[in-house]
């Protein structure tokens, strides 16, 4: 499940707190049912982590026009928390649910070995065949399958911080 | 703005890319050890690699086309992580055959956009 519905850039966002968003380049362009008309609430987030709820007051076809509410709770979310939770990050429960799937598809990308890191984060070994762009690629193929992103980290960075294998077993600790 | 307009920002935004990835070639051909005694050299080659999918992103902002799924999604996707995450979580053996591997084709594609973006006007 999306974690939001479309994606904004803040810097777009006008003195009217009006932001153009494209269903087509958000968590739920393969989603048929999500069809936003004017009137509707949505939650729309971005790159930096923050998940704002939204009201639609324009659509033309996969352009929706979203005026952004400021504060509050952020309804179905959970309290608000500033914008410093990032919105697609998963948690380690849904790591371990999704080994399986998660393993599958980091192996297609040369990935492998893969270890919860800090929270949000998949510490993975690199093949020496492969690079970034196949990380990106693994984050991008989990994201449209299972609706949140984990942040993969190579574990020959400086301090991945690996914790436990992904396996399926409970994380808890 | 017109359509012109936009194919003028876009452009721009092409050619600001194109100059980083042209110096992420240079580095590249200085080779390896170069790249790994030198610190300044590493950051440096992380800053074009944000610098080239900042601008490659904004290309796409300009143009109103999805950023996901895109034909520069992925050196946009390395943006991200290069410019969010902390120094200590990028490996740069991986960042140094991404520049080997990915950064002349990119250039290649960078170029045949600009030129079909000239096309059009």
């Amino acid at each position: 499940m999306a974690r939001y519905d479309m994606w904004f850039d803040p810097n777009d966002v006008g003195p009217d707190l009006t932001v153009e968003c494209l269903i087509s380049d958000g968590p739920r362009a393969g989603d048929p049912a999500f069809d936003p008309e004017v009137g509707d609430v949505v939650l729309v987030g971005h790159d930096e982590g923050e998940r704002r709820r939204g009201r639609v007051i324009g659509r033309r076809g996969d352009h929706v026009w979203v005026q952004l509410e400021l504060g509050g709770a952020t309804a179905g979310v959970g309290p608000y928390d500033g914008g410093m939770t990032p919105p697609d990050r998963p948690s380690d429960e849904e790591l371990q649910q999704a080994a399986s799937l998660l393993g599958d598809l980091a192996g297609r990308h040369g990935l492998a070995n893969l270890r919860l890191g800090d929270p949000g984060q998949l510490v993975v070994d690199v093949a020496e065949d492969r690079t970034y762009f196949d990380v990106v690629a693994f984050e991008d193929a989990v994201e449209a399958t299972l609706g949140w992103r984990p942040d993969v980290i190579p574990s020959g960075a400086e301090a991945p911080n690996p914790r436990g294998p992904v396996t399926g077993a409970s994380s808890a600790a | 703005m017109t359509p012109g307009d936009r194919r003028a920002a876009a452009a721009s935004e092409l050619k600001a890319a194109r100059a980083a990835l042209q110096l992420i070639v240079l580095l590249v051909d200085e080779g390896r050890a170069a790249f790994d005694e030198s610190l300044d050299r590493r950051r440096h080659l992380a800053y074009l690699w944000i610098v080239a999918g900042s601008r490659l992103k904004n290309h796409g902002r300009v143009l109103q086309v999805a950023r996901t799924g895109g034909e520069f999604s992925l050196a946009i996707g390395l943006r991200q992580k290069l410019a969010y995450s902390t120094p200590d979580k990028v490996d740069m053996g991986v960042l140094w055959r991404a520049s080997r591997q990915n950064a002349g084709p990119l250039l290649q594609q960078v170029d045949e956009a600009i030129s079909a973006l000239a096309a059009e006007a």
